[in-house]
């Protein structure tokens, strides 16, 4: 077992798959339910399946009711994202040529079979910049760039794609959050919500370790109320109570509902990631605090530069899970009838054209949510693997 | 082993740097320190050894008020240590602190744990704080590690960082608190040649150590402490060849 060569693919199968009766066995039925699925699902993905649904309403699935001829206010973020991407995988993983044609390949399949004309230019464009801004930043070195400046260049542009989309959706008329639409109002609430959390989470956290009673109380009740209800009960509350209880001063009463879900949702994430940021916090060693304290930093500095980044390292794992729940939970607006990606799915199949077309739409929406999850997730093992170095 | 009482470098002035009275210190019904009275003069070096459980760093530790001491004064440079102390930190700049587990900022650079404390506090730029990284590197002997984390380096080298994070501040007084306890012992005389070294140099020790070998080679006074108080304290030869005190002699007979 021990010194197989790699390419004795005979002796390892017959190792571990086929070593006694029982093994045997339990490979044979393993394989047949295997094959079962994968031809299952091969065969309704590629023959049984009418995609026109998809393709037909592939902007409602998108971009929900956004604007016809706005759509140029998304295209920087998008071609943005692209770049910044590239850099990421350039900078921090390590893909190899082979992962990244496939990854090329598959984008490009899916592309071409549900995009046409203009949006397909842009999607390619988009793809084109991500890719050249791979071998750019692969290549750093003719550039004369050191990479520590490259890495700052991929985290602030990261920090400024939020505010970046922000603006271009507001600027000369902008277009109001109630036409938000899509895995792009799913996107946007989820990059709000753990935005928002990110930035009052820990302070939460340091709020409830406070030694002062003033600050300690209040966080331990917020974090406590906010944790005592779900979501969706939250939800439900800035949609039908919250006018009622609203002043009606600066017409507080009519914001827009989407604004009130992405309240709801940096409020509801904070209180999590506080609690989870508590937990690092704890996690950390005493001495710690005290060879700041024993070197002359105050308590700012201690905290800013030393507890904080220590106690967010420590708990990224659970951060991590809390930002793919908090991706999946965007979808919990759809009952404030928003058209998120589960509403327009919802829409698409109440098309009177596409009865009974449920599975190919679902399935659809099944891969956007487990692609973005999935990215979260080896994002998150990969800061883990640089966190025993601590190394970013 | 040279043995010798007052050795090569000179105590430059009589002032006393610090000044302890009466110092008492409980956790909550325990008594750590029952009053404590001594005084260190500018330059000297002084071990200070002990069971533990003692209170030895405790003591210490009141000395920059990482806890503080309940009853008694405490002056430093003469400047009186109590909850009214204006200056907490700039007080805690001067008085450096080498710990047991080092506490090296896992997190940072070796280069960045030294030169955090100096821009930070004493508003140096980047460049002259790192400057002054690079130099203190060099004086504990590991510049080549700058540029690597502290779970990278051996528990040796971990240390030195940490003395060269507190020379960092450019303190008047360096306390160390069992620094080579928590290291293996082919890893311990390379911390306390850095230690000899800087004794030598005219540094205010104070040492909480049972490494009478080093304590004998540069130690102006040796402090011998027992449940909460100071037991006898003298020189090199008045503690180990005459001690005063039967528990001192039992305790010496155990560790030697």
């Amino acid at each position: 077992m021990i010194n197989i060569k790699t390419n004795n693919i005979l002796f390892w199968i017959k190792n571990n798959l086929f070593n006694d009766l029982k093994g045997s066995i339990l490979t044979v039925i393993g394989l047949y339910i295997a094959i079962l699925i994968f031809f299952g699902l091969f065969k309704f993905i590629f023959i049984n399946a009418d995609w026109e649904v998809v393709i037909v309403n592939f902007r409602l699935l998108i971009l929900g009711r956004f604007p016809i001829g706005q759509e140029w206010r998304l295209i920087p973020s998008l071609i943005l994202s692209c770049i910044l991407i590239g850099m990421s995988i350039s900078i921090w993983s390590k893909l190899n040529l082979i992962k990244i044609i496939l990854l090329i390949l598959i984008l490009y399949i899916i592309f071409a079979v549900f995009l046409s004309g203009f949006a397909s230019l842009i999607i390619g464009i988009a793809i084109i910049s991500g890719c050249l801004a791979y071998v750019l930043s692969n290549s750093y070195v003719l550039f004369k760039i050191k990479l520590n400046l490259l890495k700052k260049i991929t985290i602030y542009g990261w920090i400024l794609l939020l505010p970046l989309t922000l603006i271009l959706l507001n600027i000369n008329g902008g277009v109001g959050t109630e036409r938000w639409g899509g895995v792009f109002l799913n996107i946007m609430l989820a990059a709000i919500g753990i935005s928002g959390g990110i930035i009052f989470g820990p302070l939460l956290a340091l709020g409830r370790n406070s030694n002062f009673k003033s600050i300690k109380y209040p966080c331990i009740a917020y974090i406590e109320f906010i944790r005592a209800a779900p979501l969706i009960g939250w939800l439900f509350l800035a949609r039908f109570v919250l006018p009622t209880l609203l002043p009606s001063l600066f017409e507080l009463n009519k914001i827009d509902i989407v604004i009130r879900a992405m309240i709801v949702l940096v409020g509801f994430s904070s209180a999590y990631i506080a609690e989870i940021v508590r937990g690092g916090l704890q996690s950390l060693p005493k001495g710690q605090r005290e060879a700041g304290m024993a070197l002359g930093l105050n308590e700012f500095n201690i905290t800013w530069f030393i507890i904080i980044p220590q106690a967010i390292r420590a708990v990224i794992p659970a951060l991590v899970s809390q930002f793919i729940a908090l991706w999946k939970d965007t979808t919990l607006v759809y009952a404030l009838s928003l058209t998120e990606l589960l509403g327009a799915a919802n829409a698409a199949v109440a098309q009177p054209d596409f009865v009974g077309k449920q599975i190919e739409v679902f399935l659809f929406i099944a891969v956007i949510f487990w692609t973005f999850s999935y990215i979260m997730s080896r994002i998150s093992s990969k800061m883990e693997t640089r966190l025993g170095l601590g190394k970013w | 082993m040279v043995n010798k009482d007052n050795n090569n470098k000179n105590i430059t002035t009589n002032k006393k740097i610090i000044i302890c009275e009466n110092v008492e210190k409980w956790y909550g019904q325990f008594q750590a320190l029952k009053g404590i009275t001594t005084s260190i003069k500018e330059g000297e070096v002084v071990v200070i050894f002990g069971p533990s459980g003692s209170g030895k760093s405790t003591f210490i530790r009141t000395l920059n008020r990482l806890e503080p001491h309940d009853k008694g004064s405490i002056k430093i440079d003469g400047i009186e240590i109590n909850d009214d102390v204006e200056d907490l930190e700039k007080l805690r700049s001067n008085v450096g602190m080498v710990f047991q587990q080092f506490n090296l900022f896992p997190h940072l650079t070796v280069l960045r744990n030294i030169s955090l404390a100096p821009q930070k506090v004493k508003n140096l730029s980047k460049k002259e704080s790192e400057g002054l990284a690079f130099e203190l590197l060099e004086r504990v002997g590991i510049p080549e590690q700058a540029y690597k984390f502290p779970g990278q380096l051996s528990g040796g080298q971990q240390q030195r960082v940490a003395i060269a994070r507190a020379l960092a501040m450019q303190p008047k007084i360096m306390l160390f608190d069992e620094p080579t306890s928590a290291l293996d012992p082919e890893m311990i005389k390379e911390v306390l040649e850095v230690m000899t070294k800087l004794a030598k140099s005219g540094m205010t020790m104070i040492v909480v150590t049972h490494e009478m070998g080093f304590g004998k080679e540069v130690a102006d006074r040796f402090i011998f402490f027992d449940e909460g108080l100071i037991v006898e304290e003298g020189t090199a030869k008045q503690v180990f060849n005459n001690p005063k005190e039967e528990r001192t002699k039992l305790f010496l007979s155990q560790i030697l």
